[in-house]
């Protein structure tokens, strides 16, 4: 509940201190409609303002549109509301935060910035658990505040992602874990690679895996010329250059899997199977459960593909993909 | 880590009373061991982590809740389809532990984030009473380490002495008490006629000491079984989960050796192995729990169940290396596979039951002698 009292009153332009920034809720919206609509039809919602200790007025709300007038050249008079309180307050960040709301949803970088501010002005965790994010439309939910607290302390690569929902913000619990270098290889790669959210949680966990295994930083793996190899390989696509990379880093994270895998393709291979024979291993040969698919359109067909089926069980192939698992 | 290490005993920082069960018994008991404690009274424990909110250096095990068990005590193992179960019952009187284990489930499966201590056991034993009269001809093997430690909340709850006194008089039911924890004095001197059986999960000596949190010492462990050997008592051991790491072999065996030449192979009920599996979908809670434990770097891949398990071969191996060492020590210990198929059973050691039934039917005779 703000209890500050304030009053509309004219204000001299040269009395605005507008880089004074302790209520200044960041913006990384296009100024230009707001640019245009002031130009035409002048400053319908005026800016909010509090004395501070220089004998200058602070905006609480309104730096947007004071810095749209100074750049049109606006700066002869103005009426704002005026706080009667000299001394900054949560009370009217809140207002200010209020006031935002009315018309516009926070992206998630602006809502780690205004955690941030609320922690600046002495306000407790509880406190905006409590108080703050459910104005700000989420629950009370301390792993809320500790996502989108971490936000702030991204890389701007990693906020303009995150801005553009280039990237899921689940995926930033792990990020916030990385330091600086780990972090600015990952959004280089996520965005070299253009893999999609799915394709970013799984190299993000395969690349962290794999460097904890070899004792390395990501920034070190990533270095490796096997890695630099494809990524720069200029003739494979996006695509071709992900399936690479995967595949040599499911080798590296799951060795014996991809030994016993390579082996059964191997088997595959060496039997020759005729298309429309289709042997599958079980998932993970988590089992011993093979399964076979025959397609056919003929009765000569089925004869032929049975054929090569029991050349198979007794040439040992069967046998040898079975001894596998 | 200190050799003969024992974890304090388990002080809780609040303690949190379901007013359902503020006036009995066991809540007086537990409340009296803590007389300066601030007790917050609440309505209903269900409605409790919707208003509870940690504070940001706060960590979950380190209240006390006193709570009614709504549902049944008793449950029997879920198991997971397509792998021999053993027909285990879980006797839930207790939700939480203050260990800190890496690998332990409970991180996911409980949502809350206190200990529980369910207090209304009037209605355990009523319920446990009914349930061993009405089946006479069934055997039940019930343990309470299911959802918490069985001995570590045991210096606060006080409830072994209760529990193994009431199955001693029972003809058709045995208890296991499993633990990492050593607080068994109050047990060591009652008449339990051999219903009980104490058992300890055990490791190797660098995961105890990289991944057991707070758990007492391989050391210590085993020399609370031979206090608990030397009180008549049956012993069991569990190797679950085995964790796939750098020289396991060595550390496994040294652990295998060291049971052996600490106690008598014919005092052991059984010992069960287990390697290192969670639901898919704790992984992440695991991980950002424990971020420098290196036990999720294993080769863990999707199972049947959707669980996370060592790629098949793995865990063979590791099976096999256990049986043929146990069984270089004592060629009758009953040796069994947690939640494993009757593949691996006989891929690991040349012998696999039948089905759940059988292997029911082969432990209880472990005890049953």
């Amino acid at each position: 509940m703000i209890k500050t009292q304030f009053a509309f009153v004219p204000v001299k332009f040269d009395e605005i201190d507008d880089a004074d920034h302790t209520y200044y809720i960041p913006s990384c919206r296009n100024i230009k409609p707001l640019l245009t609509s002031i130009e035409q039809i002048g400053l319908l919602n005026p800016p909010i303002l509090q004395p501070n200790n220089s004998g200058q007025f602070r905006i609480v709300c309104g730096f947007r549109r004071v810095r749209v007038l100074r750049e049109l050249g606006m700066t002869t008079k103005l009426s704002a509301f005026v706080f009667d309180s000299v001394e900054p307050a949560s009370e009217i960040l809140l207002h200010a935060l209020l006031d935002n709301l009315t018309h516009r949803d926070f992206n998630p970088v602006e809502l780690s910035y205004i955690l941030q501010r609320l922690q600046e002005f002495g306000l407790t965790r509880e406190k905006i658990l409590a108080d703050f994010l459910p104005i700000l439309g989420f629950g009370r939910n301390p792993k809320v505040f500790e996502l989108y607290e971490g936000i702030a302390h991204l890389s701007h690569d990693w906020q303009k992602a995150i801005i553009d929902d280039r990237v899921p913000l689940d995926l930033l619990h792990t990020i916030q874990t990385l330091d600086d270098l780990d972090s600015a290889v990952m959004i280089k790669v996520f965005d070299t690679l253009r893999l999609g959210k799915n394709r970013q949680r799984e190299f993000l966990q395969l690349l962290v895996d794999v460097a904890q295994i070899q004792h390395l930083t990501i920034a070190q793996l990533t270095a490796e010329q096997w890695f630099t190899q494809i990524l720069t390989e200029p003739s494979w696509t996006f695509s071709q250059k992900t399936e690479h990379l995967k595949e040599l880093l499911w080798e590296k994270r799951y060795p014996r899997y991809i030994t016993v895998k390579n082996q059964y393709e191997e088997v595959l291979k060496a039997s020759q199977m005729p298309p429309g024979l289709d042997l599958h291993h079980p998932p993970y040969f988590e089992t011993n459960e093979f399964s076979l698919n025959i397609r056919f359109s003929s009765l000569s067909e089925l004869l032929q593909k049975l054929d090569h089926l029991e050349m198979m069980i007794k040439n040992g192939y069967i046998q040898k993909m079975i001894d596998l698992v | 880590m200190n050799k003969n290490f024992i974890p304090d005993i388990f002080q809780p920082r609040r303690i949190f009373v379901e007013s359902g069960v503020s006036d009995l018994a066991m809540t007086r008991r537990i409340l009296q061991k803590f007389p300066h404690q601030t007790i917050e009274y609440i309505d209903d424990a269900n409605q409790f982590p919707a208003t509870f909110q940690l504070g940001s250096d706060e960590k979950w095990n380190h209240d006390l809740l006193l709570a009614k068990q709504r549902g049944p005590f008793l449950r029997l193992c879920p198991g997971t389809q397509k792998h021999l179960c053993c027909l285990y019952h879980n006797l839930d009187v207790a939700a939480g532990c203050d260990l800190g284990c890496s690998y332990c489930i409970l991180q996911g499966y409980l949502h809350n984030p206190l200990i529980t201590i369910y207090c209304n056991i009037g209605d355990m034993f009523t319920e446990l009473d009914n349930k061993l009269s009405q089946h006479p001809n069934s055997f039940y093997r019930i343990g309470t380490g299911e959802l918490t430690d069985s001995l570590t909340l045991e210096p606060i709850s006080e409830l072994g002495p209760e529990l193994v006194t009431f199955i001693s008089k029972r003809h058709n039911a045995i208890i296991e008490l499993k633990s990492k924890n050593v607080h068994l004095q109050p047990l060591l001197s009652l008449r339990h006629k051999r219903r009980t059986v104490l058992a300890w999960s055990l490791n190797a000596e660098t995961v105890t000491q990289s991944d057991e949190g707070k758990a007492a010492s391989i050391e210590a462990r085993l020399a609370a079984a031979r206090e608990a050997q030397n009180a008549g008592y049956k012993l069991a051991f569990h190797f679950d989960p085995m964790i796939d790491h750098e020289n396991w072999q060595i550390g496994y065996r040294d652990i295998v050796e060291r049971i052996f030449s600490t106690i008598q192979a014919d005092n052991i009920a059984w010992i069960s192995l287990g390697a290192l599996r969670y639901p898919s979908a704790f992984d992440e809670i695991m991980r950002a729990n424990h971020p420098r434990s290196r036990i999720f770097l294993g080769e863990l891949l999707p199972g049947v169940d959707k669980k996370l398990r060592y790629f098949r071969p793995i865990r063979v191996e590791l099976f096999r290396a256990m049986y043929s060492w146990i069984r270089s020590y004592s060629s009758t210990v009953f040796v069994y596979l947690c939640m494993e198929s009757r593949d691996v059973w006989q891929k690991a050691f040349g012998w696999a039951p039948r089905n759940s039934a059988e292997l029911k039917s082969l432990l209880d005779d472990c005890v049953l002698q």
